[in-house]
């Protein structure tokens, strides 16, 4: 990307300074730490990390889809320039599924199992678009089917009478079905063998082409991520800490858990060598440390590391990383 | 490695029928499967959901009678074991789950899930010598400090800890064959590789043959020497993994690779191979005739409805069921 280009990328979602806590007893978890980043339009950008390192807290967070006992600790969430943190309930309405829509984990479970994918479909679509009558709600409801790749026949069908690849194709076409701007899918494709995955991967990337949206794709495998994202930030025990082109995190990432998250994930083509994934275990949330949260478990560490917490160090406008080593 | 030594496990030809309640036929789980396992190597088992994976390992350990076939351990059919018969064979051959948190029982310690097999199948002399026993199995898995760990309950520990326990119950009772069904999948990336290499010491140190099943090639192509691809109950292609993954003969084992994420693809515009998509996996029964891959296949011809194709060898140690290899 041009330097023009990239001032002239039109950012889409800017994310600053999020911290999502979890209130238990009379704790304060912060699950979700300081996070900025921002997604831009047309732009596929990846959330990378583990279970529990808060990216999915954040992904209910963006869309204020979060319930006690999380809350919203600080931060804002522009949505083009607008905090969606404090949009009232219509402004949320409105926002929610038009602007932005989200697919969640194991999307295909959140089907209503006694209710019929075209009137699930339906539903979304007369809920923003009561004007529509019930024949465009069906016309609409089979174009958004066919896109997916589903047979539109199968549009009265229950949720138990579709496979998980097709629940999870069916979810997102409701997803599409109002157009909007910026798509937050966390863990699409997980619950899903992988030539199924292949296929909703590559469908998605066609109707990007088409329909331009952004996408935030949230995710533990990096490696799916390596193929489709355009950036990807990489997330540690609710802190962001390492953001950069996709080709610089895969390739040559700065941060050390970054490097060992990659180092995890054997590859299929080129050389064959030992890898060692990352030793030791996730962090407790419970008793923080003073110092960096990787600390504990990096190889590289050093003096500094266990007293001082690292800043996010810009080591070119493209590219950050949460280290002293980079300092 | 293979040519050398003694295969400890044959299969021969094994069929599974499971009755299809509400309906006629029942359901071929798998439909001749053959392979062998040899002591400290790993075959791996790859293929997708219904691909019959999972099967093989429980009816290899015995949770599932056969429906026909050899199944051959050091030498004997083990479809009639009875008793004590039983218990021995499940000493020598034994499962590594998926769900790490569902194989050990929430209300013992970890002392106690290997104090257990180690006084079932008495090795040690007695109770006394089990905590140095334990201590020294927690140690060889990489849980350390070790007496901490004996003293803890599965809900303490993560799930990379809890499989390592897994593995530390079979090495306790000493196997001779491990199946280990996803063993990794449940867990954390960054800790999969850890089980992983655990497992390759045991291959290396303790030469266990491992049925490692996954539906993960890339870590099948880690771990495992030879790399067995099932479909919908059938071993479609099978070879030394290296082979199979760098020259893949079989349009389904194409397929599975072209599938595969890789980061080195990102800037290969590699021609897909075409398939036949959206398609629900077909569900095999005893009448069904043909190659199951028929209705995806790019290459299909009339022959591939009509009949299975039989076994072609590519090369000495690498095979394919596959009509436009050989015909029947």
């Amino acid at each position: 990307m041009t330097e023009l280009a990239k001032q002239q990328a039109e950012i889409l979602l800017d994310i600053r300074g999020l911290s999502v806590e979890y209130l238990v007893g009379d704790t304060r978890l912060r699950a979700v730490d300081q996070v900025s980043f921002t997604v831009n339009k047309g732009e596929t950008v990846g959330l990378a990390g583990e279970s529990g390192c808060g990216k999915s807290t954040l992904a209910f967070a963006l869309a204020k889809l979060h319930k006690p006992p999380a809350l919203i600790a600080e931060g804002e969430v522009l949505y083009k320039g607008r905090d969606v943190l404090s949009f009232d309930d219509e402004e949320l309405r409105r926002f929610r599924w038009k602007e932005t829509s989200v697919v969640f984990q194991s999307a295909m479970n959140c089907l209503n199992p006694v209710i019929s994918i075209n009137a699930q479909i339906c539903d979304v679509l007369s809920a923003h678009h009561p004007e529509m009558n019930r024949g465009e709600l069906q016309d609409r409801a089979r174009e958004l089917l066919q896109i997916v790749g589903i047979h539109p026949d199968r549009l009265n069908q229950y949720p138990h009478q579709f496979s998980g690849g097709m629940r999870q194709r069916a979810v997102l076409a409701i997803s599409l079905a109002l157009k909007p701007q910026l798509i937050i899918m966390d863990e699409p494709t997980t619950a899903l063998d992988v030539v199924v995955e292949r296929e909703i991967m590559d469908q998605l990337s066609e109707l990007k082409q088409q329909f331009g949206f952004s996408i935030l794709l949230i995710s533990h495998d990096l490696s799916l991520m390596g193929e489709i994202t355009d950036r990807i930030a990489v997330m540690y025990a609710g802190k962001l800490v390492e953001i950069a082109p996709s080709e610089e995190v895969l390739f040559n990432p700065k941060h050390p858990y970054t490097k060992g998250l990659v180092n995890s994930f054997p590859h299929l083509l080129g050389e064959k060598k030992e890898l060692t994934g990352i030793a030791g275990n996730p962090l407790n949330l419970y008793s923080p440390p003073a110092g960096c949260y990787f600390e504990e478990r990096c190889p590289e560490r050093i003096w500094l590391c266990k007293s001082t917490d690292p800043a996010l160090i810009t080591l070119n406008p493209q590219h950050k990383a949460k280290c002293h080593l980079l300092g | 490695m293979s040519s050398q030594s003694k295969p400890i496990f044959t299969v021969k030809k094994l069929v599974k029928d499971f009755p299809n309640t509400g309906g006629p036929n029942s359901i071929r789980a798998l439909n001749d499967v053959s392979f062998e396992l040899f002591p400290g190597e790993a075959m791996a088992v790859v293929g997708e959901s219904g691909s019959g994976k999972s099967t093989i390992a429980r009816v290899l350990s015995l949770l599932h009678p056969k429906s026909s076939g050899d199944l051959v351990f050091k030498e004997a059919e083990i479809s009639g074991y009875k008793g004590d018969q039983i218990k021995r064979y499940r000493q020598q051959v034994q499962m590594i789950f998926q769900d790490p948190y569902g194989s050990l029982n929430p209300v013992h310690t970890i002392y106690h899930h290997l104090a257990r097999p180690l006084l079932i199948h008495k090795k040690v002399k007695s109770k006394k010598e089990l905590p140095d026993k334990i201590h020294a199995l927690l140690e060889e898995v990489g849980l350390t400090p070790a007496a901490e760990t004996a003293k803890k309950f599965p809900f303490e520990l993560s799930g990379g800890q809890r499989q390592r326990v897994c593995i530390a119950k079979t090495l306790a009772i000493g196997a001779d064959v491990i199946l280990a069904d996803e063993p990794t999948s449940a867990l954390d990336v960054s800790i999969r590789l850890g089980v992983l290499n655990l497992m390759e010491k045991m291959k290396r140190e303790h030469n266990v043959a491992f049925m490692y099943i996954t539906h993960d090639l890339a870590t099948a192509r880690y771990f495992a020497e030879r790399t067995a691809v099932m479909y919908v109950g059938h071993m479609v292609e099978w070879g030394e993994t290296e082979d199979i993954i760098k020259d893949p003969q079989h349009p389904y084992t194409q397929l599975l690779i072209s599938a595969v994420p890789d980061p080195l693809k990102r800037n290969q515009k590699e021609d897909k191979p075409a398939h036949v998509k959206n398609q629900d996996i077909p569900i095999w029964t005893g009448a069904s005739v043909g190659c199951p891959f028929v209705g995806r296949c790019p290459h299909e011809m009339d022959k591939c409805s009509q009949s299975m194709p039989a076994i072609t060898k590519i090369s000495e140690k690498h095979f394919v069921r596959c009509f436009l290899h050989g015909d029947s």
